[in-house]
């Protein structure tokens, strides 16, 4: 196999970036070691920056995701649920950090209006009577996974090929070019090698592994963050704390449900990343002080992902764009033809992809220009089924009886999932639980997959996909990868869930046995 | 007879799980005047209709037992808080005994071995080690133990049981099989509560021979058939019988996801023959309160629209539940239990209540939190002697258990039932 550019990673850099050079005309492949979003762009807040959040401590970022948020807003309308936000501060909080927000906003040029405390209460009943503070920002919602899926599907209608479960293991040299990269198929245990002229490492928090594989190193520190995903969703808007950044600041609405977040954990590697019931006592505390109902909310899942940090200082060999994210050359290194492109933020994915695909596009001699800015992003009816509340509303427009809903708290029909599993299947990708989760909402609701899972596993022996008791190995797994989540949110309501699902997993099924 | 109980009764049952149920069986063939007051059903509309005695210990070990009763010799041995083992074996052989006796009077009939465990295929496909079967299923189970030839069937638009998967899964031990899919005679209805609807279909005759007829095309060699459990809400072994004459060979069911038919129809049998034997059965109300004199516990307070209703007692049982039943609750500091605040055996902290791997054969610490009792089933105060003279606990509320492992779940509720009802009878002496 031979590519123009091997691009390492299916997050959302990294599908923007292929879509960004497949629109220039460049021959691509996306190679990725799990699936599309394994890593931080299928974990955090889904919160669309208006750049307010970054005014006091990094204007660059500030400025990067107005411009970016407002274009995205235009570009990408499918992804994003344009809900405005509010930056909110109750008793206690630093008065002089409040009186300097509105000046910083509008030195950057970041639109804020302040509100009177009876508005924002009308505004957001959700929000705790001990507010002191309340301004208006543009700040949005935005989904990740609809974000990926589509930016790859783009690249793949114009030449593009994304490989998942196959895991990039080393590079072969040639004097100061890498020749070839070396992948394993993590499902088949199959090696294969890919000829290239270049090759992007879009695998933020893993960019420093990867570049090792060449015998470069990336200083970097890893920050775990970990979320909350609330059962219905508390407020209408993002709400942000108004105070320099810190643990449980951001309670943002994803669809049907609200995401609360983030804690920040050092870790000694990018992965394995969990979420800890440390971190989500320190979240329902902190969250609940802005939105009280927080307190006794019923959480559906906790989830954590990691964000690459830049011991900046020691980053020299490259072009430091800004603080948010860094396009490194890796020329002084002895390498002409790897880029790594890490750091940054969904909000600014696609200048990220931007910049990367410029210096690329330099080294290939391509003069096509970047396209990104101005075409909308293409909106497929398949990857509709990553929305919240998505399934729910079409369904309740117009219940279809002789159609069996596979899914009960999310309310996806098997019409959806056969439509992802055909989809899977042409395209040659691993066909699992875990996939059809990854592109639908199933196993995302309340349940956890307790029914789910066994209906999906059941749907998949229809179809013929599994056979003997593969299913079983497959829904062993599915429930073993949502435990992590679940574990630490599990009192109250969700507990007696879990001892359902226990009850019929173990004591009916046997599947610990 | 009613009203007199509902003024002062002997006892007072308060949950209607399989544990409350049968205390409240129990206590009405002992001749007591027995109230039971419940919110909901508890578990019983989850529950697959088995009756598990003792499949697995030690969990750790995964080690199944064919012979429960030397399997609970075991668990007594090993595990001297279990409350097995406050029972000791006789009770416990008597109480299963009893037990099937009485099932027997409300007209629902369970097979087994006595001395053996029996395995049967679930709707995943797995086998399931449990000690007493619906007669319904018991085909099932013999034709697992000498592999015969079977058609298993599944239906258009039910999505809690797939023919072939079923058939796939287990094809290694049972090879026989084949799977059809099949439109059910009446068109389903519903997606949450579609096997209670089929079973509903199936009470009339006519109902039963569209099924035959929909089913007879593609018997061919089958020796039996097997089909989700959906053979009626009540008196299965009449329809299960009334199919076999019309198809010509025995039909069985298949344990499936919840909503259970078999834990309803089990639920409905009792309750039926808790009516009979004169039980005042208190629905869809909680219980708010227990008032005591400090030593005895004298009534119980309960939850009503406008006016509170107090009963009086002479005894009461506690077959609260669990999470889901509602005996206990968690936040994110503690468990406690839910009616009385009485002390709750639980692992120090929530870091401990659970496993890093759900599937851990270890089980998870929380499963054996619950109520700490003495030999009598009365449960702890904090200074751990028993909290009241007459007040019991049965069921899954008790504290160092793991049934959902052990396979003990209607064991554990059974037995306790009959030892809190005989300790009841003991203490009034
Ligand atoms: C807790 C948290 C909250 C956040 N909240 C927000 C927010 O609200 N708004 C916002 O704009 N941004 C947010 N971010 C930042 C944003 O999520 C990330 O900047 C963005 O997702 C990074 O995308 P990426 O594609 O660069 O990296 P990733 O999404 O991490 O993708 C890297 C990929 O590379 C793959 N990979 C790794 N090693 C290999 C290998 N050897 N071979 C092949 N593939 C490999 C991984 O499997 C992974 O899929 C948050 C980040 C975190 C951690
Ligand atoms: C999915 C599933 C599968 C199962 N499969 C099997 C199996 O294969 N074999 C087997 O042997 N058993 C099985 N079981 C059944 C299990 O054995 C019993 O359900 C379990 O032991 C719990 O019974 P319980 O009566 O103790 O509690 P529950 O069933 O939880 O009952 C608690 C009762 O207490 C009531 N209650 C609680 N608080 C109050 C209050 N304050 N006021 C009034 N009422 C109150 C509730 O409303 C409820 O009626 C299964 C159960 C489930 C959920």
């Amino acid at each position: 196999m031979e590519t123009e550019v091997l691009i390492i990673g299916a997050g959302v850099t990294g599908a923007g970036l292929g879509r960004d050079l497949a629109l220039r005309g460049v021959n691509c492949i996306v190679v990725e070691a799990k699936d599309i979003n394994a890593g931080a762009s299928g974990a955090n807040n889904g919160l669309l920056h208006s750049g307010a959040r970054y005014v006091s401590n990094d204007p660059v970022s500030a400025q990067e995701c107005r411009d970016e948020s407002r274009l995205l807003k235009t570009l990408a309308p499918g992804c994003i649920e344009d809900t405005g936000g509010l930056f909110v501060a109750v008793a206690g909080d630093d008065e002089a950090y409040i009186s300097e927000f509105p000046r910083l906003c509008e030195q950057h040029g970041i639109p804020v209006q302040e509100l009177q405390r009876q508005e924002a209460l009308e505004l957001e009943p959700a929000l705790a009577d001990t507010l002191i503070a309340a301004y208006q920002v543009e700040d949005a919602a935005i989904n990740p996974f609809r974000l990926s899926l589509e930016n790859i599907a783009e690249a793949e209608a114009h030449g593009a090929r994304l490989l998942t479960h196959s895991e990039v293991i080393g590079f072969e040299r040639s004097g100061s070019r890498i020749r070839t990269v070396h992948l394993r198929q993590n499902r088949s245990a199959r090696e294969i090698v890919i000829e290239v002229q270049q090759v992007v490492n879009a695998t933020g928090p893993w960019a420093g592994q990867v570049v090792s594989l060449a015998g470069l190193s990336i200083p970097i520190i890893y920050s775990k963050g970990t979320l909350l995903v609330t059962q219905t969703r508390v407020t209408k808007s993002v709400i942000n704390r108004l105070r320099p950044p810190s643990d449980g600041d951001i309670v943002s609405p994803g669809g049907t449900v609200s995401l609360v977040g983030t804690t920040s954990v050092g870790l000694d590697a990018p992965s394995p990343c969990r979420p800890t019931l440390s971190e989500v006592d320190l979240l329902v505390d902190e969250a609940a002080s802005m939105v009280p109902v927080l307190a006794d909310m019923r959480y559906v899942r906790a989830f954590a992902g990691v964000r690459p940090l830049l011991a900046e200082e020691k980053v020299t060999d490259g072009r430091t764009l800004s603080r948010g994210f860094v396009v490194m050359n890796h020329e002084e290194e002895g390498l002409s033809n790897l880029v790594t492109v890490t750091g940054g933020k969904i909000t600014t994915f696609r200048l990220m992809a931007e910049k990367t695909a410029d210096l690329v596009c330099s080294r290939l001699g391509v003069k096509a220009p970047c396209r990104t800015r101005t075409v909308p992003l293409a909106s497929a009816e398949i990857n509709q089924w990553t929305e919240p509340g998505l399934a729910p509303r079409i369904w309740l427009k117009q219940p279809n009886p002789k159609e069996p809903l596979l899914c009960e708290c999310e309310m996806v029909p098997l019409s959806a999932v056969d439509q992802i599993i055909d989809q899977l299947k042409a395209k040659g990708e691993t066909l699992n639980l875990s996939a059809i989760g990854l592109r639908s909402r199933v196993g995302r609701g309340s349940c956890q997959g307790a029914f789910c899972g066994f209906r999906m596993t059941a749907h998949l022996y229809e179809r013929n996909e599994l056979e003997s008791d593969q299913g079983l190995i497959q829904l062993r797994q599915f429930l073993e990868r949502r435990w992590h989540g679940l574990r630490p949110v599990l009192w109250g309501p969700q507990l007696a869930q879990e001892e359902l699902q226990e009850a019929l997993h173990c004591g009916l099924f046997g599947l610990e046995g | 007879m009613a009203d007199t109980a509902r003024d002062k009764a002997d006892l007072i049952v308060i949950g209607a799980g399989l544990a409350g149920l049968a205390t409240t069986a129990f206590a009405v063939e002992s001749g007591l005047k027995t109230v039971q007051i419940s919110l909901t059903a508890g578990e019983m509309p989850f529950a697959s209709g088995l009756l598990d005695l003792l499949g697995i210990h030690p969990m750790e070990r995964l080690n199944r037992w064919q012979d429960p009763w030397a399997g609970i010799t075991a668990l007594i041995h090993d595990r001297p808080k279990h409350p097995y083992a406050r029972l000791g074996l006789e009770k416990i052989r008597q109480a299963w005994k009893e037990f099937l006796v009485f099932l027997q009077k409300a007209g629902l009939r369970y097979c087994g071995w006595p001395e053996s465990n029996a395995e049967l295929v679930t709707c995943a496909g797995t086998l399931k080690i449990t000690n007493q079967v619906p007669e319904t299923m018991w085909p099932g189970v013999l034709g697992l133990k000498e592999k015969r030839t079977a058609l298993i069937v599944d239906f258009e638009g039910l999505n809690n049981f797939s023919a072939v998967q079923f058939v796939e899964t287990i094809g290694s031990h049972w090879p026989a099989l084949r799977a059809q899919r099949l439109r059910f005679p009446y068109p389903l209805k519903g997606v949450d509560r579609q096997t209670v609807f089929m079973a509903e279909a199936l009470r009339s005759p006519q109902g039963r021979s569209r099924l035959a007829d929909v089913i007879s095309p593609f018997l061919k060699d089958a020796e039996l058939v097997g089909m989700p459990a959906i053979l009626g809400l009540r008196r299965p072994q009449a329809v299960a019988s009334d199919l076999e004459r019309q198809i010509g060979v025995p039909v069985f069911e298949i344990p499936t996801m919840p909503p259970s038919v078999p834990g309803l129809r089990l639920k409905e049998a009792i309750e039926q023959e808790l009516l009979r034997g004169g039980a005042v059965l208190v629905r869809g109300r909680r219980a708010l309160k227990v008032n005591s004199n400090g030593r005895r516990c004298i009534s119980v307070e309960l939850e009503a629209g406008l006016a509170k209703e107090t009963l009086k007692a002479r005894g009461i049982v506690l077959a609260t539940g669990r999470f889901l039943g509602g005996g206990l609750a968690a936040s994110r500091s503690c468990i406690r239990e839910t009616l009385m605040d009485l002390p709750v055996h639980q692992p120090k902290k929530r870091q401990d209540w659970h496993r890093q791997h759900f599937l851990d054969p270890h089980g998870h610490p929380v499963n054996r939190a619950g109520l700490e009792v003495d030999d009598l089933l009365r449960p702890l105060a904090a200074d751990g002697h028993c909290a009241y003279e007459n007040l019991f606990v049965a069921g899954s509320l008790l504290a160092h258990q793991d049934w959902v492992r052990m396979k003990c779940g209607a064991g554990l509720a059974i037995t306790t039932a009959y030892g809190a009802v005989q300790a009841f009878i003991d203490c009034s002496r």
